[in-house]
């Protein structure tokens, strides 16, 4: 069997619990032969790890892109490339106007006709194996094409030309993924409702293969609050941007032969998304029990003699770690010498370490709230402490929740995505944004070592009856089999 | 976020929230997805008046109070003041732009140092033989024609990975491209004793052609480099250093072309040594280098500019070349080429505020697109002209200033130059070259500030075709009048040529600046 693993901003080019869970999946299905289909932002991202050898990996960049030859297309050279760039500005042009239009009134009505937006998207892919793709959207019926949309478009309100300016660039790099070849396989395993899943969208009405989605955010969700939250994007900016993702949804369900969220909570967005029930299967992350493996606090822990919170957490907003230093300085007052230790990124949004950096300082937590940095082993991370933390304001089904678990740790954390799903009843649950209700939740949990020492345990149990990657490999490998069968293709 | 912020336990506190984290929500599930990242689940929904079935169901009330609430706000908001942000085009920039650049024209100008203090450049002197002067003149302009598609496809390579800051792969560039270029040279160079073996040229001759077209190449690419990384001034230095040693071992009475081939071999030597100092002194790029283009892409890439690159110096020198080479081989004319290195002084001097030509239509094109309704798309050229013509008149007119003064000078004294070399172009011939290179050089200046604006919209094809129209009237109205008038009148086939590509220029500006906004959102 041979799938088609489609990631974005993940596997194998950033470390994280999407990219965590597909080492897993392909580790846990040997007999599977995976090729992944990575989209990435940054045109010079490199794989962070080796892959399994027989595991190939297409990376498709959305950004700093030159042209869509340098990544697979393939071409007859330089005089072929003019070929295609001339038949892309001049007899094709209006072809190609004709096509983007259709897309652009697509992003108007997002939910109107998925399919037949579907069916377009696959008409610009095949326009782009062939054509030049910069050279049409740079072509002057392109760019009249996308003006009259802006006209009279929902998205375009109040636009400027600046904006319109933008929401070509951005055409540029969004449609990167349809001027790729998709690489042939029985079956697409997609990772997230977006780009990523243009070649399972392709795959599907081309070939009649079959798509399965794995959302561990729900995308739209999560593209919401960061379009929204980006100060620099104009209004029509905005509304372009949450239309693209609105469509790219909207289609990816409407073409997913199985969509399985890795908890219920993300269920009720996909089934409010128009995702029917019968499509709907949950399958949630897992951990492995034997490497995660209670153990006790090391003497040469930072909390060796202290009671210890620990949190895995990459320090940036989302992950709310000024939270949690508050909540630290609650905890103080009824666990004088307790101690809390974030390990995770200190790298991936600066001014926001920096900020809780002073934030420490200012509650006189120097000695009592350590940012480590990233942890020099991993899989040992909970055991360096007593309780584990988890302060995020978003999360799906996180695997530092069950990793400390695993551990037997028991865990304070706000009660997002499907933390209460993977927890239930075996830890203590806050509301986010709280940093009174989480550091008086640490503080029950350090200070009452008996109750500690139960809900750590029974967490475990939890997470082995529950949550190991090799039943879940299972489960994904029956839901491989179940659809792996020959189909015809939907269009000609 | 603060520690004492109220729970959410009404719309008008929810809507309020949602407004503070998003501003406007653009679309209800956009609410929903705000409000469940303030710690709102279902079971809250129906607590919330009026008590809904859940998140997604509260999510369409609070949305609906939110817009409200977004619409008041901008009914209250005061209006920004239009000026804010807009960048000042005060002298200090022009200055510092400026300066930026003269780096390019460092070579021309360390030859008129050369020339000015110690009689010499690297290229040239009054001990040379006539056929060594015409085989290194003559070498410096093939060079110039031969290397210009190297140096332009490169310049745009490298300031591409300039702006990625990406060091590794702009030092990669350039030391490709450069070896390219002397590949190049090489060739040019075995051509050259070919051609001058096979028409029984003066050794001299032969020896200097073959040697400059040897040496000229990694001195253009790498100056371009210098520049590009904002280090002109190493080269600058680089290429004056050698005249003084060259000019102590001709007043020792040094044999003069072996002389001045090995400073320009030391030049080209410590060029290239200093241009890979200075790669290296630059900060390492966290993340990993970006791979260089397929061939294929490349020649797509970088076709056009490279195009140019030939063109422009074919436009500039080709004239020369009518001048000097003849059915009977090439003869270097002195007073012609006195009165072209003259007009070429305000050029040098002119051309960097076209630099600010440059950044101004960039900035000015930002400006004014954010400021644009959709109606306004086409009119955006129209606002752009009014930058192009304060910028290009600025550089017209200190090029006007300064050819004046190049002029009262060459009319005044023959001093102008060592060795009474003035004399040449104080009357007659000379004279009459002189002020029409001048006028050919300003037709000049006008159509490359007009083509600033399609470098900038990466359209190099567009500066290509009115260059080469350029190029054909120069060559064929010089060969034309020079037939029977002698060199002199080369430079009338140059002011044709300069004067057909500002035209030009002009002609495709105004046909093309409906077009500036869509260019410039597909760059």
């Amino acid at each position: 069997m041979h799938v088609l693993l489609a990631t974005e901003g993940t596997y194998p080019f950033v470390d994280g619990g999407v990219t965590t869970w597909c080492a897993q999946l392909i580790d846990g299905l040997p007999d599977v032969r995976f090729t992944v289909y990575a989209v990435t932002g940054d045109v010079t991202a490199r794989p962070l790890f080796d892959v399994p050898r027989d595991t190939a990996v297409v990376q498709v960049p959305l950004w700093g892109v030159e042209h869509p030859a340098e990544w697979g297309l393939p071409t007859g050279g330089t005089l072929d490339l003019i070929r295609r760039t001339r038949a892309a500005q001049g007899s094709k042009a209006e072809q190609f106007a004709e096509l983007l239009t259709g897309f652009l009134h697509d992003l108007d009505a997002p939910q109107s006709d998925p399919v037949a937006a579907a069916r377009r998207l696959v008409a610009l892919h095949r326009f782009f194996l062939e054509y030049d793709m910069l050279a049409a959207l740079g072509s002057d019926p392109a760019w009249d094409a996308l003006l009259a949309a802006a006209r009279c478009s929902a998205w375009a309100g109040a636009a400027t030309v600046g904006d319109l300016t933008a929401c070509m660039r951005w055409l540029r790099a969004l449609m990167m993924p349809l001027a790729v070849p998709v690489p042939q396989a029985d079956l697409t395993h997609v990772t997230i409702a977006g780009l990523a899943a243009v070649p399972g969208i392709i795959a599907r009405l081309e070939r009649g293969t079959p798509m399965i989605v794995t959302e561990h955010g729900v995308a739209l969700r999560e593209r919401y609050l960061a379009i929204l939250t980006d100060s620099t994007l104009s209004d029509a900016q905005r509304r372009f941007m949450v239309a693209v993702s609105e469509l790219m949804t909207a289609i990816t369900y409407a073409l997913a032969d199985v969509v399985a969220p890795v908890c219920a909570w993300n269920g009720r967005w996909e089934r409010h998304l128009g995702v029917k029930e019968s499509a709907l299967r949950v399958i949630p992350n897992g951990v492995d029990p034997a490497i995660f493996v209670p153990r006790d606090k090391p003497s040469t822990s930072p909390g060796a003699d202290r009671p210890t919170a620990v949190a895995a957490a990459r320090v940036f907003p989302l992950k709310d770690i000024e939270t949690m230093i508050r909540a630290a300085a609650r905890t103080r007052e009824h666990v004088p010498d307790a101690l809390f230790v974030v390990y995770g990124s200190l790298t991936a949004d600066r001014p926001y370490a920096e900020r809780c950096r002073a934030l420490i300082t200012d509650l006189g937590l120097q000695t009592d709230f350590l940012l480590a940095g990233l942890a020099p082993e991993p899989t040992e991370i909970f055991n360096q402490g007593d309780i584990a933390v988890l302060s995020s304001v978003s999360e799906a089904f996180p695997y530092t929740v069950l990793e400390a678990m695993s551990c037997g740790r028991p865990v304070a954390a706000t009660d997002v995505g499907g933390v209460s799903e993977i927890i239930g009843g075996w830890g203590e649950l806050v509301p986010p944004r709280n940093p009174v209700a989480l550091g008086d939740a640490c503080a029950r949990l350090l200070a009452d070592g008996r109750r500690r020492g139960e809900l750590g345990r029974r967490g475990r149990e939890r997470v082995l009856a529950r949550f190991r990657a090799s039943t879940v490999a299972t489960q994904y490998r029956a839901l491989y089999q179940e659809f792996v069968v020959d189909r015809e293709p939907v269009i000609a | 976020m603060s520690v004492s912020q109220r729970p959410i336990t009404d719309v008008e506190t929810a809507a309020r929230r949602v407004v503070a984290r998003v501003g406007l929500p653009i679309h209800e599930r956009a609410t929903v997805a705000t409000l469940e990242s303030e710690g709102l689940r279902d079971a809250d929904a129906a607590l919330i008046e009026p008590g809904c079935e859940d998140l997604f169901a509260l999510g369409r009330v609070v949305h609906a109070r939110a817009l409200e609430l977004c619409e008041s706000a901008a009914t209250l908001a005061v209006p920004e003041s239009a000026s804010v942000g807009r960048p000042s085009s005060d002298w200090r920039r022009i200055m510092r732009t400026y300066a930026l650049g003269i780096g390019y024209s460092l070579p021309l100008i360390a030859l008129g140092l050369g020339v000015l203090v110690f009689g010499i450049s690297l290229w040239g002197s009054p001990q040379l033989s006539s056929p060594a002067k015409s085989g290194m003149a003559l070498g410096v302009l093939v060079s110039l024609v031969v290397s210009g598609p190297f140096t332009y496809a490169m310049t745009r390579r490298i300031f591409y990975y300039w702006y990625q800051y990406d060091p590794r792969a702009l030092a990669r560039t350039v030391a490709r491209w450069t070896i390219a270029a002397v590949g190049c040279g090489a060739l040019c160079a075995l051509v050259a004793i070919g051609w001058a073996t096979l028409v029984g040229s003066a050794t001299g001759f032969t020896v200097a052609i073959a040697a400059v077209l040897l040496l000229q190449g990694p001195i253009w690419t790498c100056t371009s480099t210098l520049y590009v990384i904002g280090r002109a001034w190493v080269g600058g230095v680089v290429l004056v250093a050698p005249i003084i040693p060259l000019w102590l071992a001709l007043r020792a009475g040094a044999t003069p072309l072996p002389a001045h081939l090995i400073a320009l071999a030391g030049a080209a030597a410590l060029l290239i040594g200093a241009t890979w100092w200075s790669l290296a002194q630059l900060p390492a790029r966290s993340g990993p280098t970006r791979d260089p283009l397929p061939a294929p892409l490349m020649a797509l890439s970088v076709g056009g500019f490279a195009a140019w690159g030939a063109v422009y110096y074919l436009l500039l020198f080709g004239d020369r070349l009518v001048a000097w080479v003849t059915p009977s081989g090439a003869q270097f004319a002195p007073g012609y080429e006195t009165a072209l290195e003259l007009a070429l002084i305000p050029l040098v001097f002119a051309m960097p505020i076209l630099e600010f030509t440059l950044i101004r239509v960039a900035e000015h094109m930002e400006e004014l697109q954010d400021a644009a309704g959709l109606g306004d798309v086409e009119r955006l050229g129209i606002r752009i002209q009014a930058v192009l013509v304060r910028t290009v008149g600025a550089a017209l007119a200190l090029y006007a200033g300064l050819a004046c003064l190049v002029l009262v000078l060459a009319r005044a004294t023959d001093r102008l130059l060592p060795d009474h070399a003035g004399a040449a172009v104080q009357h007659g011939a000379g004279w009459t070259a002189l002020v029409t290179a001048i006028a050919a050089y300003g037709f000049l200046i006008l159509g490359l500030g007009v083509g600033t604006v399609f470098q900038l919209v990466a359209r190099p094809w567009m500066l290509v075709r009115a260059g080469a129209v350029g190029v054909v009237v120069n060559l064929v109205v010089g060969a034309s009048l020079r037939h029977g008038s002698g060199p002199h009148a080369a430079a009338f086939g140059l002011v044709a040529g300069t004067a057909a590509f500002a035209i030009m220029m002009l002609v495709t500006w105004r046909a093309c600046r409906s077009k500036i906004a869509q260019w410039w959102a597909a760059t």
